[in-house]
């Protein structure tokens, strides 16, 4: 096997007299610099300012938090304490002991919501609060069945209203925000991790981590696993052995945007770009401005924008494509998985895809996760890599995977080795498939 | 014409608001068929029915001989109607694209020639079995009860408004079931749900329409709809509307001129289906006109 190094042309620059990217009539609608790396981040519009990520040290983090726990406090309380005061009305007696202890025991539950753990922390929250109600009131405040009845009777309501409050919440503009993965936070770990199908094993002993706002590209030639990487990702495929364990905010997927190779739509159906953008909306409580907001979002990030009203089928390849992301984008994942999303793109409309992700990654910290057979777009993107050959895959920092080595080991056909102006080097495969 | 049909209401008015729920109800679960592209599945539903009412025919002079029992009733009929139509809807909607499986077309013909031949060769000795299913196949809806209006008008809000509130997993199941799984919708259940509720429609729909115009309901107006609409939710509100409009101008007609009020309303629903693939090539065209210099 022969390595060679030349130098690689300019993205944007003509080659071999193919049209200036950017510049011919059907380009994508956002510009590409000549630059190979994503242009600043003020080219690209952000998510709309009120569903922005809620920092904990913001002044407007800490007002939202309580308003959050204030908003969580009134429910339950009121979802406790008026069926209580009901109760005790029509007994006639008098129940202070235990309208304070009630008022405690949500307080105490509620205000936990405020601070914005986890979700299952909250349950234990509020079931190790009922039963410190009882136990207070069994052992200390009640002193006669009556309001032993009562103390459990309220214990019981406490758990119904947060079980409530727990849905619920999901619409509160501060709790929605909890799942916006923080930076440097894991948000999936993989542990002798084996996956296949039946009997058949495709990739064993897989053992890496991906961090919050990392972009990775998954590389490696056909059959090699990358698909079945994904499926076991998105908890369509079980592993064989070993775990693959998500980070809590996004074990429900709600927070998880998927871009397949292609849709299998059926071709004769009348459906509006609108339409199909707004099916990636499945599973997500959304009210109707948020829900417009998130689309114009989503189409604007694409290029769409104007073009929702149009039939999905009269978009050409490309657009169809960009919709495909747009609709994963608007679910403002916190983890995006792109299963090949650059099959059938020209150039440019690929390069301009890639900017986007590689934008979402910088500004909104999405984790990237995206399967391709191009190593150039991977040396240019990719903050981390995953080789996947012989049913094992090497991974970690682009730097340390994407080495003419082990390139070589992987695909095992001349390899072209290029740099471009950034002195980055840029490997290509040329009795390979994959350039 | 219209004096007409008035003078009849007293006497067919269950007939005709069973019809028309029916078309109603059938419509409403069509566009989901329709947009699976999985229409043949509709026949043989409807056809695995009859196959049910028939089996139900022979169970129950197997068991008994008082024509009172509960196993000869139209009731113990409806039910095995709608058991078979469950199963055929479970095991052909459920039909695998994977490679080395039989393919969902093919599951589907065999579903539909098996209740065929059976439903025919069950009954084939008993002279009031066969009359009973030439009756379904012949669609006629003469003969439905309030209780039906009743049954067809609580399908209807049971499954407009389970469209209404899951609107978008229904459909995101129906277009994409990889996307749908990807974000965490439970798309087998969802299949045997969808499947599950195809079979009980047309199961209880069969044993009052017959099976041409259950069928008829199920596609042609989810077709009528989705050529002249532009979004798949028009097609949820035109379909019905299609159907209900056909129906009530079938029925004056076949009143009118004595036809089976069933195939009056099938044969209009297709002339209907005609135009609007003439409208929907029309506007398709218009646009590629206007381009030429």
């Amino acid at each position: 096997m022969t390595v060679r190094r030349e130098t690689h042309a300019e993205p944007g620059s003509q080659r071999n007299g193919e049209p200036e990217i950017g510049k011919e009539r059907n380009s994508p609608i956002l510009p590409v610099s000549a630059s190979p790396f994503p242009p600043p981040l003020s080219h690209f519009p952000s998510f709309p300012s009120s569903d922005g990520p809620v920092a904990w040290l913001d002044p407007v983090g800490i007002f939202l938090s309580l308003l959050c726990a204030v908003h969580c406090l009134l429910a339950p309380l009121l979802i406790t304490l008026l069926p209580l005061a009901g109760l005790g009305f029509l007994a006639g007696e008098q129940t202070e002991a235990v309208f304070v202890l009630t008022t405690l025991a949500v307080a105490v539950a509620s205000l936990s919501w405020g601070f914005r753990v986890h979700r299952h922390q909250r349950v234990l929250l509020t079931l190790g609060a009922a039963a410190a109600m009882v136990l207070l009131g069994r052992f200390s405040l009640a002193d006669s069945p009556y309001e032993i009845a009562l103390v459990t009777t309220g214990a019981a309501l406490l758990v119904v209203s947060h079980t409530l409050n727990l849905h619920l919440c999901r619409t509160c503009v501060v709790c929605r925000e909890e799942a916006v993965a923080v930076s440097g936070d894991i948000i999936l770990k993989t542990t002798s991790l084996a996956l296949g199908y039946g009997e058949h094993v495709v990739l064993r002993d897989l053992n890496f981590q991906i961090q919050a706002g990392e972009f990775w590209f998954f590389l490696g030639q056909n059959g090699g696993g990358k698909s079945t990487l994904l499926r076991a990702v998105l908890g369509l495929l079980p592993p064989l052995s070993g775990s693959l364990q998500l980070h809590p905010t996004l074990a429900s997927r709600e927070r998880t945007g998927f871009v397949p190779q292609r849709c299998d739509l059926n071709h004769t159906l009348p459906i509006t770009v609108r339409e199909f953008v707004e099916l990636g909306l499945v599973g997500l409580r959304v009210d109707r401005t948020d829900r417009k907001q998130r689309l114009t979002w989503a189409l604007e990030k694409m290029g769409l924008l104007g073009l929702d009203d149009k039939s999905y089928w009269a978009l050409s390849g490309g657009q169809h494509q960009r919709a495909l992301v747009a609709r994963a984008l608007i679910r403002r994942p916190a983890l995006l998985v792109l299963d090949e999303p650059t099959n059938n793109l020209d150039l440019p409309t690929e390069d301009a895809l890639l900017r986007l992700l590689a934008a979402l990654n910088h500004s909104e910290q999405q984790t990237i996760l995206f399967v391709t057979h191009n190593i150039e777009l991977a040396t240019r993107y990719a903050t981390h890599v995953g080789l996947l050959y012989s049913g094992q895959m090497l991974a970690g920092a682009r730097e340390t995977v994407l080495t003419p080595g082990n390139l070589a080991r992987i695909y095992g056909g001349e390899l072209l080795l290029a740099t471009d102006s950034s002195g980055h080097v840029v490997p290509a495969i040329t009795n390979g498939a994959v350039s | 014409m219209i004096a007409n049909f008035l003078a009849s209401w007293p006497l067919f008015h269950n007939a005709y608001l069973s019809g028309w729920l029916i078309g109603i109800l059938l419509s409403l679960i069509g566009v989901l068929v329709v947009a699976r592209d999985q229409i043949f599945i509709g026949a043989a539903v409807s056809q695995a029915a009859t196959m049910g009412i028939a089996i139900g025919m022979v169970i129950g002079s197997l068991l008994t001989h008082d024509e009172n029992s509960w196993v000869r009733s139209h009731i113990f009929h409806g039910i095995m109607g709608g058991l078979l139509a469950i199963l055929a809807a479970l095991f052909t909607a459920r039909g695998s694209k994977a490679a080395g499986r039989e393919s969902h077309e093919a599951v589907t013909g065999w579903v539909f020639l098996l209740s065929v031949s059976c439903s025919v060769l069950l009954l084939a000795h008993s002279p009031h079995g066969l009359e009973e299913v030439n009756h379904i196949l012949s669609s006629t809806i003469v003969g439905a009860t309030a209780m039906d209006v009743w049954l067809f008008s609580a399908l209807i809000l049971l499954t407009a408004g389970a469209l209404a509130w899951w609107y978008q997993p229904a459909l995101l199941v129906v277009l994409d079931p990889e996307m749908a799984r990807a974000v965490g919708v439970p798309v087998g259940r969802w299949d045997a749900l969808l499947s599950i509720w195809l079979g009980v429609a047309i199961g209880f729909s069969i044993h009052v329409s017959g099976v041409v115009y259950a069928f008829a309901c199920l596609v042609l107006p989810a077709l009528i709809a989705k050529n002249l609409g532009r979004e798949i939710r028009t097609m949820f509100f035109l379909a019905p509307l299609v159907s209900f409009a056909a129906g009530l101008v079938s029925f004056v007609l076949a009143n009118h001129y004595d036809f089976p009020p069933g195939q009056m309303a099938t044969a209009n629903l297709c002339l209907l289906l005609a135009i609007a693939w003439f409208v929907h090539y029309a506007r398709l065209s218009l646009p590629r006109r206007e381009q030429l210099p």
